[in-house]
């Protein structure tokens, strides 16, 4: 009996329910080649950045300006940007931007989407909508370099944290995420004589960790790719982050400054640069992405439907 | 869940109206403001006198310059370097510049020789803010709108600040009274420069704001490959428009190409065609009064000759969106057959193509009967203005700018444009400098731009390019700079201009680029032009006209 039933599970297709018929092979054929084609488009474009970053230049040129596979591999593109000390540096910054921006941000953003999702808070109300307007009406690049001078945080690091500190998106994402947890929750540890911290160290806080997942790598990727707050509030070239960095490595010589000044002819990075600086300044968010990818729809979707 | 604090669709709009209000303040708080600094023409001021040339006499070059614009050819090192700077001009005080980078950031001062000895040679502290081309803008409008001006500011590449004029003249030194006439003998170097750099830069009611960052006069050309071009039978010692057509469509075959340009330089329009056609470099004066290039009937005649070679298959196929760096790239490998840009393309092409073949600049051909010139470009990058200061500063700072601006053939030169000599470069045979694993690997003045800040006449003389390729440059502006056209708006004010060039001149460039492209039928230049002529062209010929006979 324990045999036959096994050799029934074996034969029947674990992942198709017992009332569907089994596919068409030429549905099956259609689904693996559309499977196929998608998986080329994706991977080939990384294929020609990783390969042509590791290609010999003159083979580069040769091919007008990529390659799908390095004859001549080096990594002398890699060494030619990691030399000198001033990648490296650059990439210790944003790692620590980040890490300490993400860290500010989401506790800013917990402390601030919780009180706001608290029934009858006060000043709720007018703080929301102040928050709100901030998402309305941004403001414009010169008043928030003149508040960033103002507080006397500029060339420092706090420049590149305090003005996004509280990203609004993310933060009626969270209190939306807060307000569906059930009420009663609240009510009971009320009634144990909870305090609001220790309710929203206690119950909001480990019930919502899916959403801190994926506001918490919002926020670290929003910080790990910002570069224009860098380069409008840092002076001081050994200050800047990562991508403003990789992004002079891009821009080297290749732009078109006026024809007339006879500028642009500079010399101008190789692609194989290029294409390396891509690679570096994609690799950490790559890595990370598998990791909390789990946490995505789950995240996104409890901030938006409200039980 | 009841009693949240819920938005409700009225607070919403009071937040949108409120928001409203605070975002259109500014805006009219601006509006108010303007006007309130006047003119800054030069129509009907006092003008002081430009400097007094004078030319450094260095060693003599082996294809001579002339007082026209050739640049002189050197087609070795000079060997005897003579000092052109008698003392250290700093004072060890802390100087602060803004400068634009085309590199990427260089080492921090402590780490890197290169900075050390130019900041131990000048005798300050520098500290450079570094602005990235493509940057410039944001940048500049946020550092000056905040008044914490660092001491030295360069502007220039092509970007223009916001109301640029008006600051200069509120923020910066008037050096006026330091530099015009003979005074300016106290810097002999910039006294070094010449006269169409000055004129170039421009005075601002009627005074001199400025250190001119000199370019040779030749602005832009286009560039060949001058192995393709002969074995299709091209001659342009002398072509028609006819010739030069027949030789590009001979060479776009087989997925190669006989024009390179980018949707940057409208086709190389206005770079190379309008000069052939014998159109004015922008402005023309008739009578007193200002014409433009683009409302002439011949330049109508330029764009439909453009708008053939590009539906004959003489462009790259992508040229609306092909990057520069990608143009290049295609130039080297033989994939265009030319391209036009900037004279300073010359020494990189040369050696990009490693002798693949010879690199060379066409001579225009002639379409009608003042065609087959070149344009001029304004003599200058940009220029180098000053934070308000006591006079004995500004002295100091403009002696820092003087030793910077130190001509080849001198030692400060050497240090400013080679380095180090054991450090960054070190010698051929034949006392050539040649730059060192240090200097190539990014401690060099493309990452430390302080030529930027202030640099010397140019001259035809690049490391690691041939005599021969040096002469080819050479005898191609023998033939076109005598005859090169000036654009009579060089180095005057426009109010207009000043507010909407950029608004203007982008109307008439996506025009163009749609009618070369075939996406707008030739006929709908006209309305272009009108449209141009009644948002602000005719108030800016006006104002141009105006200034020129002031």
């Amino acid at each position: 009996m324990t045999g036959l039933s096994r050799s029934r599970a074996r034969r029947r297709p674990p992942v198709r329910p017992a009332w569907q018929e089994r596919p068409h092979p030429l549905t099956s054929g259609a689904k693996a080649v559309a499977v196929v084609v998608v998986l080329v488009l994706v991977f080939v474009p990384f294929l020609v950045v990783v390969s042509t970053s590791l290609a010999d230049p003159a083979d580069v040129v040769a091919n007008g300006g990529w390659v799908l596979w390095p004859e001549h591999p080096s990594f002398a593109a890699y060494a030619e940007i990691l030399s000198g000390g001033v990648v490296g540096r650059a990439t210790l910054v944003s790692v620590g931007v980040t890490l300490v921006g993400t860290a500010c941000s989401l506790g800013a953003t917990v402390l601030l989407a919780y009180a706001l999702s608290r029934p009858g808070v006060f000043g709720g109300k007018p703080v929301m909508l102040l928050v709100l307007f901030t998402f309305l009406f941004p403001p414009g690049m010169i008043p928030a370099y003149l508040v960033v001078k103002q507080l006397g945080l500029l060339d420092s690091y706090g420049a590149l944290i305090a003005p996004v500190l509280v990203n609004t998106f993310n933060l009626v994402v969270m209190r939306g995420f807060f307000q569906s947890l059930p009420s009663e929750l609240y009510e009971a540890a009320r009634l144990d004589g909870a305090s609001e911290w220790s309710m929203l160290w206690r119950i909001t806080i480990p019930l919502s960790r899916a959403v801190l997942a994926v506001i918490g790598l919002f926020y670290a990727v929003s910080y790990w790719n910002s570069w224009f707050n860098a380069m409008i509030y840092i002076d001081t070239p050994t200050k800047w982050p990562l991508q403003l960095v990789l992004r002079t490595y891009v821009l080297a010589g290749g732009q078109l400054a006026d024809p007339s000044s006879g500028e642009a002819g500079l010399m101008s990075a190789p692609q194989t640069v290029q294409m390396a600086v891509v690679v570096l300044a994609t690799i950490p968010i790559v890595l990370v992405y598998p990791f909390l990818q789990r946490y995505f729809v789950k995240g996104v979707l409890s901030g938006a439907i409200k039980s | 869940m009841s009693h949240l604090p819920e938005l409700s669709r009225r607070s919403l709009l009071k937040a949108i109206g409120l928001g409203a209000t605070a975002v259109a303040a500014p805006s009219l708080l601006t509006a108010c403001g303007e006007g309130s600094g006047g003119s800054v023409g030069n129509a009907g001021t006092d003008k002081v006198p430009w400097p007094t040339y004078q030319p450094f006499a260095g060693p003599a070059p082996d294809l001579p310059g002339t007082a026209e614009g050739v640049q002189p050819g050197y087609t070795k090192y000079p060997s005897n370097l003579v000092n052109a700077v008698k003392a250290k001009p700093g004072d060890g005080s802390k100087v602060k510049a803004v400068a634009i980078t085309y590199g990427t950031p260089p080492k921090p001062a402590e780490q890197n020789r290169l900075w050390k000895a130019i900041n131990e040679a000048l005798g300050i502290d520098l500290e450079l803010i570094l602005v990235p081309d493509a940057d410039f803008d944001a940048k500049m409008a946020t550092l000056t709108a905040g008044d914490d001006l660092p001491d030295i500011i360069s502007i220039g590449g092509g970007h223009r600040l916001p109301r640029e004029q008006e600051f200069v003249s509120t923020k910066c030194a008037d050096l006026s009274d330091l530099l015009s006439g003979d005074k300016i003998k106290e810097y002999p170097n910039l006294a070094n420069l010449p006269p169409y750099t000055w004129e170039g830069m421009g005075r601002i009611k009627g005074r001199i704001f400025g250190i001119p960052l000199e370019r040779p006069l030749p602005g832009w050309s286009m560039f060949i490959n001058r192995d393709a071009f002969t074995a299709a039978g091209a001659n342009d010692a002398a072509w028609s428009k006819d010739d030069f057509a027949t030789a590009i469509k001979a060479m776009s075959k087989n997925k190669q190409y006989g024009m390179g340009a980018n949707k940057a330089n409208q086709f190389g329009l206005r770079q190379y065609h309008a000069g052939s056609f014998g159109l004015p470099n922008d402005w023309r004066v008739e009578g007193g009064k200002f014409v433009r290039s683009e409302t002439l009937p011949e330049f109508k005649e330029a764009l439909a000759f453009t708008r053939d070679l590009f539906a004959a298959g003489g462009y790259y196929p992508d040229t609306m969106s092909i990057s520069v760096v990608d143009m290049k790239t295609y130039f080297y490998n033989g994939t265009l057959k030319s391209m036009t840009d900037g004279l300073a393309a010359f020494a990189p092409a040369v050696t990009s193509v490693k002798g693949a073949y010879a690199v060379d600049l066409a001579l225009p051909y002639k379409a009608g009967g003042a065609g087959g010139t070149v344009f001029a470009g304004t003599g200058a990058f940009g220029y180098t203005v000053l934070k308000k200061a006591p006079t004995e500063r500004i002295q100091m700072l403009l002696r820092v700018l003087d030793f910077l601006a130190a001509p080849f053939g001198t030692k400060e030169y050497e240090l400013t444009h080679f380095g180090v000599e054991g450090t960054h470069f070190t010698r051929d045979a034949d006392g050539t400098p040649k730059p060192t694993a240090l200097w190539t690997g990014g401690e060099n003045v493309v990452n430390l731009p302080i030529g930027y800040l202030a640099e010397a006449p140019r001259v035809l003389y690049f490391a690691g390019v041939d005599a021969e390729s040096v002469k080819r440059l050479h005898a191609w502006e023998t033939k076109v700079v005598p005859t090169a056209v000036r654009n009579p708006s060089t180095g005057l004010v426009s109010d207009t201009a000043n507010r909407s060039r950029t608004t203007l001149d982008k109307a008439l460039n996506d025009g163009i680029n749609a009618i070369i492209t075939g996406r707008e039928p030739l006929e709908s230049w006209e309305a272009v032009v009108k449209k141009w002529r009644a948002d602000g062209g005719d108030k800016m010929a006006e104002e141009y006209a105006k200034e020129y006979a002031g």
